[in-house]
């Protein structure tokens, strides 16, 4: 039965957490590990996770830790966006600044802000609690994130309400 | 909110996304993977408030089961299960003393919300080990009592002793934890024991033997898991000390070798069901045996 449960619950939110992973990390493959590494946390954890007010921000808080902790164990930079490209008129879809690239060079706690705040749509409070932060804190840090995406996107930002406004 | 997230929506379309697959299947795995390496490392690692109870009762010297000339040899453990399986010889004795409890670890509450990874180990995999075909017959689901009446049948010949439910996290039925001591003359040893399923085929092939080496923890310095078909997964923890915390606990000499170890845990007659008779002899040897409720 508490399999059952969980199994459809995993169903529910695998492909959300892969998303918002996708959105914190650009990689599907390690997306893809993050998420189950997450749900196995979550599985391992069941019995009482079932029972939690919010399994689904207990599960974006695991996997907050485990993107975390993949940062930690790679030294790397993987993540660090590559530099806004020179516009070509003749590709501008390929080559334009997209909110994904902006989004990736931001902070990772930033980062996790602005996934769970705006893709997750989770309350302001939630993402404290996730995030372990206050809530006064995803407020500025909200705001300022949007500043910044904003600075970087630019006139490609402008270009895609352009577009759709066509 | 809304623009921000229709723009991601809309990168995210051009990055597509690869199938799931089975991600929840192997989640699951995983899962009972950590579920069971938690386990065994709290229990292991002296970091779970084990009740340790005993029955106030030793089992004297026995012969090992099924001893049979030139399969292992006096003093090794006995051969997979068969006609030589009967209840051990030898007088009941009076207990040598409960084991110490092991420290209190952290209580996870609902809201705290923390889980523990089990301490990074040394696993190699020492060989494989024929699993020889499980003999036919009544069985019944495997229960403390009746595995640690199978254990004792199997273990080399000494006087044995504190028998001991240990809890399980997540446990399922048929999955008991046991403990005792073994002593073969040159002191007390205490062994752990645990049958553990995983159906999903997520492990190594059937008869695949591991050592797992904890040097910083001595009441699980060796734990040796032979796997069995259907996941099935025995382990053998032997220990190098006395106590449950490990810390400041007596050294005590390992009850087993590896290779003991690896011929008790290859017994065909484990697994989550053992033979009826056992089970029975089991629950009549270990009438007060009780149970953590950890």
């Amino acid at each position: 039965m508490a399999d059952e449960d969980f199994v459809d619950f995993a169903q529910a939110a695998s492909g959300r957490l892969r998303d918002a992973a996708f959105l914190m990390c650009r990689d599907w493959h390690l997306a893809q590990d993050l998420t189950q590494t997450t749900l196995a946390k979550v599985y391992a954890n069941w019995r009482r996770v079932r029972r939690a007010d919010d399994p689904h921000a207990y599960a974006r808080k695991i996997l907050l830790r485990c993107v975390i902790d993949q940062q930690r164990r790679r030294s790397s930079h993987e993540l660090a966006v590559p530099k806004p490209p020179e516009r070509a008129e003749e590709h501008p879809a390929e080559l334009r600044m997209t909110l994904l690239d902006a989004i990736a060079t931001l902070p990772l706690r930033d980062r996790a802000i602005v996934v769970l705040r705006y893709w997750d749509d989770l309350s302001v409070e939630t993402v404290a609690e996730v995030v372990g932060v206050s809530t006064g804190v995803v407020k500025s840090q909200s705001m300022r994130s949007l500043s910044r995406l904003r600075e970087l996107l630019g006139e490609s930002r402008l270009e895609l309400f352009a577009e759709e406004r066509h | 909110m809304d623009d921000v997230r229709r723009l991601l929506g809309d990168d995210l379309a051009r990055h597509p996304a690869p199938p799931l697959g089975d991600l929840v299947q192997q989640a699951m795995a995983q899962g009972r993977r950590l579920r069971r390496r938690r386990r065994l490392a709290r229990l292991g690692g002296g970091s779970t408030l084990v009740l340790l109870l005993v029955i106030g009762l030793a089992v004297g010297p026995f012969d090992p089961i099924g001893a049979v000339p030139g399969d292992a040899g006096p003093g090794h453990a006995g051969p997979p299960g068969g006609p030589g399986l009967g209840p051990p010889d030898g007088p009941v004795g009076t207990p040598s003393g409960p084991l110490p409890p092991m420290a209190p670890g952290g209580v996870e509450s609902q809201h705290q919300l923390r889980w523990s990874e089990a301490p990074a180990n040394a696993t190699r995999v020492l060989g494989t080990v024929t699993i020889r075909r499980k003999p036919v017959g009544e069985t019944r689901t495997a229960s403390p009592e009746g595995a640690l009446e199978l254990l004792t049948r199997l273990l080399p010949k000494g006087r044995t002793s504190d028998y001991a439910v240990l809890p399980g996290d997540g446990a399922s039925p048929g999955m008991p934890f046991v403990q005792l001591r073994l002593d073969r003359g040159k002191g007390p040893g205490v062994l752990r024991f645990s049958i553990y399923q995983d159906d999903l085929g997520a492990g190594p092939a059937p008869g695949t033997v591991e050592l797992t080496e904890m040097p910083d923890d001595c009441v699980a310095a060796k734990r040796v898991t032979v796997h069995h078909y259907a996941g099935l997964q025995i382990d053998v923890l032997i220990s190098s000390c006395l106590a449950g915390d490990g810390i400041g606990s007596p050294a005590a000499v390992p009850a087993l070798s590896v290779e003991e170890a690896v011929e008790i845990a290859s017994n065909p007659l484990w697994g989550t069901e053992l033979p009826a008779d056992i089970v029975a002899a089991g629950t009549k040897r270990f009438s007060t045996l009780d149970r953590s409720n950890g």
